[in-house]
């Protein structure tokens, strides 16, 4: 403004002389507007004082206009267009000043000297009427003017309302334009991401999405293009220096004043501690639950220990204790062959016992992970050998077909499955036995085949847990129930697998799979004897 | 039920255990006023048995061979032979209260307690 004040000066002095005014009169003119331009160059307290002396100025620059021109009518119009300047001012004092000014000029100079005012014969005639018909066509000018900056006011103060909140949020707040470029990024935004505003403005926010995340923002944008909003979608983001954070998106489209979609804008939370602790509390919930699992298998496996107790432990106990009552009171009455019948019945009842805790010991090492591999290359053909030797009594009809190879396993665990395997095969199964086995890629598959009812489909699932007996077996049949879930256990220890198939045309195929040994086998006789040394 | 001088007719049933069948043989043995009739591995045995061989006392085990339960036998043996006394001889003891309850069961004897046998069918038949 004071600018604009600054060039009437030398304007005025030119259009004075073009006028055929004298130099003198055309530069003393001049020099008023100049003074006035000075006075409101001068370091002024108050904004108010420069505001009302560059009105002054530029009224004074009009009336000069004006008066130079000869009250040319049309010179007038270069009071309204000072007006309207004077409203950036956004301040009522130079309006004010600027109506007073122009309604006393125009009244005096008038009436005094009407032919440098006006060129026109009404307004010579009638001096305070014009002035006053002046004075309120610059009052109005002036409300309009002051509505406008009013307006404009109200405007800004929300702006910077709203400003300083996007810039104090601890959220990212950014805006793009269609194609994904950052247009302004927030304070939020530069302690999130770690990118300043200037190194981002400009980039494609594509920058902060993790390689197999990138399409994600195509899709948001096709959305923001429709018109659409994206509402807290939970996603990755990166920073500048390649932390990968959990944040909640919003993007909401940006429009001109036609409603046009023009950008996006997206408010990004970090969500990530949120995400933290919602993975520790599933994790703590999954501990809960397999703790819970845990506490309910072993309630089982002691309500199962306890019905194992009561009937498997106490029916060979009853018998011993059966006949330790009665042989005392039937001693001399009673045949030596008898007596040795009582002896061989309580030794059978006194083996079961054993077994079935040598068992439930067996079973509760697996499980709690103590039991000892002593791994070594075991020779296959010899293993089966020394397995079928000890159900010899069991009878014949087992054929085998092993091929010249070692495993790489306990020797005392495989004997202990081959074991299981071909008893349970004589027992539950018809002959022939058969019992084969085949290399696999590093591996070793062992089957031992019967060919008797096979195992009933609806026990097959759970035949592996312990405790597990087919339904309607009768006692006859029924073993520990834990037989099949040692040999199991065993096989898992030495890194193998057991499983069973339906042999065919019918019976049972019990299988194991344990890894092969590379290298030189060493028999069991040679480890055997070197334990010894 | 009064029995004179002549042998009580015992009719053993244990499960399919031959040892415990001998236990309860052997356990009878020592009194002459018992001898032992018959013996079953299953309730189903049992019952076509007891039509025959008429016994005034029934040992029977809970967990037998075959579908049938030693308490599900009970009420059909005692159709079968209506003299004869049951002493459920068990070593499940989950089911005492279910045994106390069942009408046919005269009484019930846990395995564990084998020297009681012979004075609880003393009891039972009224010998002295």
């Amino acid at each position: 403004m004071l600018a604009i004040l600054w060039l009437h000066a030398p304007g005025l002095a030119i259009f004075g002389v073009v006028q055929g005014f004298s130099p003198a009169h055309s530069v003393f003119e001049a020099s008023i507007i100049a003074s006035f331009a000075l006075l409101a160059s001068l370091p002024w307290r108050s904004r108010k004082i420069p505001a009302g002396l560059v009105s002054a100025g530029l009224l004074t620059s009009s009336a000069v206009l004006v008066h130079m021109s000869g009250g040319f009518i049309e010179a007038h119009f270069h009071f309204f267009v000072m007006v309207v300047l004077l409203s950036l001012y956004e301040d009522w004092t130079p309006f004010l000043l600027a109506v007073a000014y122009v309604a006393i000029h125009h009244g005096l100079a008038g009436t005094l000297d009407p032919e440098s005012v006006y060129n026109h014969p009404n307004a010579i005639a009638d001096p305070w009427k014009w002035a006053a018909i002046h004075g309120f066509m610059i009052a109005g000018a002036g409300l309009a003017s002051i509505a406008a900056w009013k307006l404009n006011e109200e405007f800004r103060g929300r702006s910077r309302r709203l400003a300083a909140v996007v810039e104090s949020t601890d959220d990212a707040v950014l805006t793009t334009s269609l194609d994904g470029t950052v247009t302004s990024w927030n304070e939020g935004a530069v302690r999130m991401y770690g990118y300043a505003a200037e190194e981002i403005v400009g980039q494609s926010v594509t920058v902060l999405a993790p390689p197999d995340r990138r399409n994600e923002i195509d899709g948001f944008m096709k959305r923001i293009r429709a018109g659409d909003r994206v509402q807290s979608f939970e996603t990755v983001r990166l920073t500048k220096d390649g932390r990968a954070l959990h944040v909640s998106l919003t993007i909401s489209p940006l429009r001109d004043h036609e409603g046009r979609v023009t950008g996006a804008s997206t408010i990004a939370r970090d969500i990530t501690r949120r995400k933290e602790l919602e993975s520790a509390l599933r994790q703590y919930a999954d501990r809960l639950e397999t703790a819970n699992r845990k506490l309910e298998e072993s309630n089982q496996t002691l309500k199962d220990f306890v019905a194992i107790a009561s009937h498997d432990l106490r029916g060979p106990l009853s018998t011993i204790l059966g006949f330790v009552t009665a042989i005392p009171r039937t001693w001399d009455s009673t045949s030596d062959e008898q007596k040795r019948e009582f002896i061989a019945a309580i030794e059978r009842a006194a083996r079961r016992i054993a077994r079935l805790v040598e068992d439930l010991l067996t079973v509760s090492r697996i499980e709690s992970g103590q039991v000892t591999v002593h791994k070594e290359a075991v020779d296959l053909q010899r293993a089966v050998h020394e397995a079928l030797g000890r159900t010899a009594d069991l009878g014949n009809g087992i054929q085998t077909r092993i091929p010249a190879a070692s495993v790489h396993a306990d020797p005392d665990h495989l004997e202990r499955i081959l074991t299981n395997y071909v008893t349970n095969a004589l027992k539950y199964g018809e002959r022939p036995v058969e019992v084969e086995a085949r290399e696999d890629d590093g591996w070793i598959e062992i089957r031992v085949r019967d060919h008797g009812r096979g195992v009933p489909e609806d026990f097959v699932p759970r035949m592996w847990e312990k405790f597990a007996r087919p339904d309607g077996s009768t006692d006859r049949e029924k073993g520990t129930g834990l037989g099949l879930s040692i040999v199991a256990g065993l096989a898992r220890a030495n890194g193998g697998t057991t499983w069973y198939e339906p042999n065919h045309p019918r019976g049972s195929c019990f299988c194991l799979r344990l890894p092969r040994a590379n290298g030189s086998t060493r028999t069991r006789s040679t480890r055997e004897e070197s334990h010894v040394r | 039920m009064s029995v004179d001088a002549v042998a009580v007719r015992v009719f053993a049933i244990v499960e399919d255990d031959a040892d415990s069948r001998m236990v309860v043989r052997t356990l009878f043995s020592e009194d002459p006023r018992f001898s032992v009739a018959a013996e079953a591995e299953s309730a189903e045995d049992a019952i076509v048995m007891a039509r025959t061989e008429e016994p005034d006392l029934i040992v029977l085990d809970h967990n037998l061979d075959g579908p049938l339960t030693g308490l599900e036998a009970a009420p059909l043996l005692k159709q079968e032979a209506p003299g004869a006394k049951i002493i459920l001889f068990t070593g499940d003891d989950e089911i005492r209260r279910k045994a106390l309850e069942e009408d046919s069961v005269d009484a019930y004897l846990p395995k564990s307690r084998p020297d009681e046998l012979v004075p609880t069918a003393c009891r039972l038949l009224g010998l002295h």
